[in-house]
């Protein structure tokens, strides 16, 4: 009863403390991402996923978080999916037997809602049980009626064809003709394809100031001709728009959501691995050396010195080089290195104040047995001040997991989401030197929150805990 | 009454930068069943390092450890470590110790800490050994509720009560008590010196019982040892002693404890306690002996019996 009116008390103290609030509920935050993130995929799928092309097929590149879209009188478009294997979209297909010949018709199509441009466009054609040869023509209808004849493409065997419509310069040029001939000039810029499919072709269109998108239902048509009669086609036409999920994609079309939220428990797993292993190890070794002297604490403290002069972070980037480690065994080397720091030596000056304390003395008179006085009486003693520090310094590490990543070290060719490794993408394809801010400033603000909230609680825990702090 | 506990010439040194501290020289005395001898002398003349010795509590420094101690007519100073600390700690001999406010690991619960002593070795189970403590608590007059407090609840007096359950726990035959009370106010004392008095009685312990305060050690004492720098320089009687000491430091000390109905002035010692590390030649107490002659400034006196049961180190009486 009185240990709970203690710890009550404790609580009330801790509970003192706005800040503590603040922090814990930021920490709480990221733990309950960490456990979604782990329940709802594992990490070697993640890995997986994070490094997959195919995963990502559907999604745009370098598109803005959906929620702009609230902020912006002009609406970003989302992505438009028509595959005919899943039935996404409106498709009606018919097929067609002439003598050995046979026809098959995809018509398509899609409501377009928005004045601004899609980013991409791309086709993807799936052609089955055909050897001999095939004729596939595709065309586009505006809205307004008018009708594009985008490409033919001539096939001869079974497989999968990509028509990059983007990319599609011949298309552009038919295009701007068929402007010429309707308005009478031709727009004073460079027009993409996306431009050509969606334009309004009126005067707006000459200028890239005012040009926008035709709104209405579009029509696709794909019409195509094989020589065999069980021959088969499918399609599927990804119209990309320039936004995506919470945090928006980076320009292998990944969603950066998948990072922000894998990231967490790949974050804090680092920060308290290190922090808790590096910590607890500290203030072993420092116990024996501070209790037993002699050889051994002469030789650790030789080594810890020769440790603490050797630059950490080049030290660490030679190793993780030289031996190509990836993440989880850098950590482990973080661990050693880390150990015989500066803190071994604090550790060990309290301990050899405490190891002469009367209570000490006592112990060794009924005969306590060293591991005994290290484990139950030296180390207990000195927690309350050593937990502070070990919460303030996750911050820390979750930072040099960053830094590590940003400066190419413990990858591989398969890397795990984390936030330093988007940061990293990020800085390689100079994300903010072309305006991409969305990739650089969510992973950075994760990055933030993580370190305020655990230096927020160690401050307070450092509060409550150290007598010498204590507000009255 | 047969010996429970004998020392002869026991040493312990210690080694420092300036040289061999004699903290204990040469020591001989014996301890009887249910008796107590207290140990006085000025800060610094080697009690402490007396009862370290006895309890082979060495620090790291230590230079020389000589000596026998026989306990019940075994030579315990000959035991191996391990077995010393299994068969005598705590089990045959206990210690109260010096500033025994501090002596409580501030981390463990009094019951945790109490319990220690037995659960060491693992030989008693947690449960007996907890059992054992609440009837001790009982036996000695602390809230049992107090087992479950920690040692910054308890208030001094309390603190020295634990420290003497815990000295208590293993049922040891001798307990050397190291200034039990000397961090406590005098109402807690006589509280605690009353205590000590009643387990004396109904337990039959004998006490090696090390003070500076002469007043406090007529109240529990059989035997008075008086050390000097590191040598015992008299044992005698309790009663002996305090009617009529023999020898000169013994005089003096006695000479300058105030007596409360006595208008007197109260005497000092002239000079300073010697170094331990380049003690005076001949008798170390000459320096300062106001019956120095010739002879002990240059030989050291050795151990003379008076009578059957008072032992002197002074060439007065030789």
């Amino acid at each position: 009863m009185v240990q709970a009116e203690f710890f009550l008390s404790k609580i009330y103290n801790i509970a003192y403390y706005k800040s503590l609030l603040l922090s814990i509920i930021i920490i709480l935050t990221l733990v309950s991402i960490s456990i979604y993130a782990v329940m709802s995929m594992p990490y070697d799928v993640a890995v997986k996923t994070w490094n997959s092309i195919e995963h990502w097929e559907d999604s745009p590149r370098l598109a803005l978080p959906s929620w702009v879209n609230f902020f912006v009188s002009a609406k970003l478009p989302e992505t438009i999916v028509l595959d005919s294997r899943q039935r996404l979209g409106q498709i009606e297909k018919s097929t067609l037997y002439i003598d050995e010949m046979k026809n098959i018709t995809f018509r398509a199509s899609f409501e377009y809602s928005y004045e601004e441009f899609p980013s991409e466009i791309v086709l993807r054609l799936y052609v089955y049980n055909v050897v001999k040869s095939g004729v596939i023509f595709v065309y586009w209808a505006k809205p307004s009626g008018d009708v594009i004849e985008l490409t033919r493409i001539a096939v001869d065997r079974s497989g999968s064809y990509l028509y990059y419509i983007s990319l599609d310069r011949s298309l552009v040029e038919r295009y701007v003709i068929r402007v010429e001939s309707k308005l009478g000039r031709s727009p004073d810029y460079v027009m993409t394809p996306e431009i050509a499919l969606f334009v309004k072709e009126d005067e707006s269109m000459m200028s890239r100031s005012t040009v926008k998108a035709l709104k209405g239902r579009y029509i696709f048509l794909i019409s195509a001709i094989f020589f065999e009669k069980n021959a088969e086609m499918d399609f599927k036409l990804n119209i990309y728009g320039k936004v995506h999920g919470m945090f928006g994609t980076d320009d292998r079309r990944r969603d950066i959501a998948l990072a922000i939220i894998w990231g967490t428990p790949l974050a804090l797993s680092f920060g308290l691995t290190a922090s808790l292993l590096i910590t607890f190890a500290q203030m072993l070794i420092a116990a024996v050396c501070a209790w037993f002297g002699g050889v051994l604490d002469m030789a650790v403290q030789r080594l810890t010195e020769i440790t603490m002069i050797i630059p950490f972070l080049p030290m660490l980037i030679m190793i993780a080089i030289f031996y190509k480690l990836d993440i989880w065994t850098l950590l482990l080397i973080i661990i050693a290195l880390y150990t015989f720091s500066g803190g071994l030596k604090w550790y060990r000056s309290l301990f050899l104040s405490l190891k002469e304390a009367p209570y000490i003395e006592a112990a060794r008179a009924y005969g306590a047995s060293n591991a005994r006085i290290i484990l139950r009486y030296m180390i207990p003693r000195i927690i309350p001040t050593v937990i502070p520090t070990l919460v303030s310094s996750v911050p820390s590490f979750v930072f040099l997991e960053a830094a590590l990543a940003i400066l190419g070290v413990g990858g591989g060719l398969k890397v795990a989401p984390s936030w330093g490794r988007v940061l990293d993408d990020a800085v390689s394809a100079g994300a903010l030197y072309k305006g991409y801010y969305h990739w650089i400033v969510f992973p950075s603000i994760m990055l933030v929150l993580t370190s305020i909230a655990f230096t927020l609680l160690g401050f307070t825990l450092d509060k409550v805990l150290n007598p010498r702090l204590r507000e009255v | 009454m047969r010996d429970l506990l004998v020392t002869s010439n026991l040493y312990l040194y210690y080694r420092t930068m300036r040289g061999l501290v004699k903290a204990v020289d040469d020591i001989s005395f014996s301890l009887h069943k249910g008796e107590t001898l207290a140990i006085i002398g000025e800060s610094g003349c080697g009690k402490s390092s007396l009862a370290k010795a006895i309890l082979r509590l060495l620090p790291r420094n230590t230079g020389l450890y000589k000596g026998s101690i026989f306990l019940e007519n075994e030579d315990i100073a000959k035991l191996e470590e391990s077995e010393f600390r299994k068969k005598v700690l705590w089990k045959k001999i206990a210690i109260v110790p010096q500033a025994s406010m501090n002596a409580l690991n501030p981390v463990l619960k009094i019951v945790d800490q109490v319990i220690e002593p037995l659960t060491v070795d693992g030989e008693v189970t947690r449960d007996v050994a907890e059992k054992n403590a609440v009837e001790l608590f009982k036996y000695i007059g602390i809230p049992v509720e107090f087992l479950h407090r920690y040692p910054f609840e308890l208030s001094g007096g309390m603190r020295q009560r634990v420290c003497i359950a815990m000295a208590l726990i293993a049922n040891p035959s001798i307990v050397i008590l190291d200034e039990p009370t000397s961090a406590l106010d005098v109402l807690t004392q006589a509280n605690i010196m009353n205590l000590l008095k009643q387990l004396k009685k109904e337990r039959n312990l004998s006490y090696i019982f090390i003070t500076h305060d002469i007043a406090l050690s007529s109240e529990l004492a059989d035997n008075v040892g008086v050390m000097y720098a590191g040598k015992l320089v008299e044992v005698s009687p309790a009663d002996e002693f305090f009617n009529e000491p023999k020898h000169p430091y013994a005089k003096l000390l006695l000479s300058s404890v105030p007596v409360i109905r006595k208008e007197s002035k109260l005497s000092t010692i002239p000079g300073t306690p010697p170094s331990l590390i380049n003690p005076p030649p001949g008798c170390r107490f000459h320096p300062r002996c106001p019956y120095a002659v010739e002879k002990c400034r240059k030989e050291e006196p050795p151990i003379i019996n008076i009578g059957s049961s008072i032992t002197i180190r002074c060439w007065l009486y030789g």
